[in-house]
């Protein structure tokens, strides 16, 4: 599975992570972590929520783009300290963008989640619990 | 003081014998500053910083370089806060990992882990490479740190529920342990004074009975070589001095000198008739007034 998931991310957005492992949990969700040599012979919780594969691709979390964004040579989409508030806070961005489907979005050197673009617009999945308030 | 007294009695007669200056009750009782650690896995120091400075204002803590005041409690509107760049963290509980040096590559315990500031930092200090284990015993306190983690996109570690001492059948495995130890919360009073009122010296007794299981259990975990950092937020030798000492009495433990840039309160040697070691004078114990943060005690125990 942690090779469909790097081809995919390959195709997506020309990189994929070479030092993590990928494993796909119910719902489609994606968690990547580094593997561990030492067994603690019990249960044990691991990895970040990396992103989901939809029916058209993987959306990437938050921490998923922060970690496929620094390196990916395509999809990626800029924007600025105002748009990023805006995304922030759960809105949809008009953006004027080439790219349809998923995008990773950007504000300098801080990653911010992906998004789905069609039409000039991009969808916004942020989480609730991750909005910021713009009061 | 008197406002002390009326709430907890007990506790301010015990606690005026340990430090009977008015700084120290003024501290006690005084809300904290806000403090925050910068999350060095997803984005470079400087950039967050220059980044946060130009809408908060920032005061560097000097024991942890990735550590600031800062003056806003109001993170639901911090674009960094959102994006797991900065953890809301209390000045003095981020010198444990500091004192512990964990490196890339390493092997780690954090015995009783949730909810995760202090993993985080270790994560962060390994970036990310090596393995941590974090263990607590509730499932859902555990539940909290792998949000955390999460939140923090820690990659290096591994989530278990246990009791702490289930770890003493891995002898001499762990590169580094540490040891936050839960403790009756002294130092908590700055954020609640919940933890004012709940204190009893029954639960004293009772978490210093813990804390001497859980420290032998990590001590035996440790590898020859290794660093085990205990770590508490209260104040009581009880809890402290009292359970280094009986790491010392009852295994070939060494201290470690913690040399960091702060101001500190000497170790107890001797409270209520009983005696400790010398050596504990190794330890960092540190009163609210000492620095304008929580309580805190940390010991460098080394394996030899």
């Amino acid at each position: 599975m942690s090779k469909k998931v790097k081809e995919m991310l390959l195709g997506q957005y020309g990189y994929a992570p070479e030092d993590l492992i990928f494993e796909v949990k119910r719902s489609r969700r994606v968690y990547a972590y580094k593997p561990c040599e030492f067994d603690p012979k019990t249960r044990t919780d691991r990895g970040v929520y990396f992103g989901k594969i939809e029916s058209d691709g993987i959306r990437l979390t938050i921490e998923g783009s922060f970690l496929v964004g620094p390196k990916a040579t395509k999809n990626v989409v800029e924007v600025c300290e105002e748009e990023a508030k805006r995304w922030l806070s759960g809105e949809d961005l008009n953006i004027p963008t080439e790219a349809r489907g998923w995008v990773i979005l950007k504000w300098g050197l801080y990653y911010l989640g992906c998004g789905k673009a069609k039409d000039g617009i991009i969808k916004n999945y942020v989480p609730k619990e991750r909005r910021i308030s713009l009061e | 003081m008197e406002e002390v007294s009326k709430i907890n009695k007990a506790f301010y007669e015990r606690y005026q014998r340990l430090d009977d200056g008015k700084e120290f009750w003024e501290f006690m009782m005084a809300p904290l500053r806000q403090s925050i650690r910068i999350n060095t896995l997803k984005a470079p120091l400087e950039y967050v910083k220059a980044r946060l400075e130009e809408r908060y204002e920032l005061e560097p803590i000097p024991w942890v370089k990735e550590g600031f005041f800062i003056n806003t409690r109001d993170f639901g509107e911090m674009i960094e806060y959102a994006l797991g760049l900065v953890f809301p963290q209390e000045a003095s509980s981020m010198i444990p990992p500091v004192v512990l040096e964990p490196k890339p590559g390493e092997l780690v315990l954090d015995m009783a882990a949730a909810p995760g500031a202090k993993t985080t930092q270790i994560a962060q200090y390994m970036e990310n490479e090596g393995c941590i284990i974090a263990n607590d015993l509730k499932r859902w306190r555990a539940n909290i740190l792998i949000a955390n983690l999460n939140r923090f996109g820690v990659l290096n570690t591994e989530v278990t529920v246990k009791d702490g001492t289930y770890f003493s059948r891995f002898e001499n495995t762990f590169d580094k342990i540490l040891l936050d130890a839960p403790c009756s919360s002294v130092g908590m009073i700055r954020k609640s004074f919940k933890f004012l009122r709940d204190w009893s010296m029954k639960k004293v007794i009772r978490y210093s009975n813990i804390q001497k299981k859980l420290i032998i259990a990590a001590y035996k975990a440790l590898k020859p070589g290794g660093t085990l950092v205990y770590s508490t937020c209260t104040i009581d030798p009880l809890e402290n001095e009292e359970v280094v000492d009986y790491l010392l009495t009852k295994t070939d433990a060494k201290l470690g000198k913690i040399k960091l840039p702060l101001k500190s309160t000497p170790p107890v040697l001797e409270f209520e008739g009983r005696k400790y070691s010398e050596e504990v004078r190794k330890c960092l114990r540190i009163h609210p007034q000492d620095n304008n943060t929580e309580a805190f005690f940390v010991a460098k125990i080394r394996k030899p």
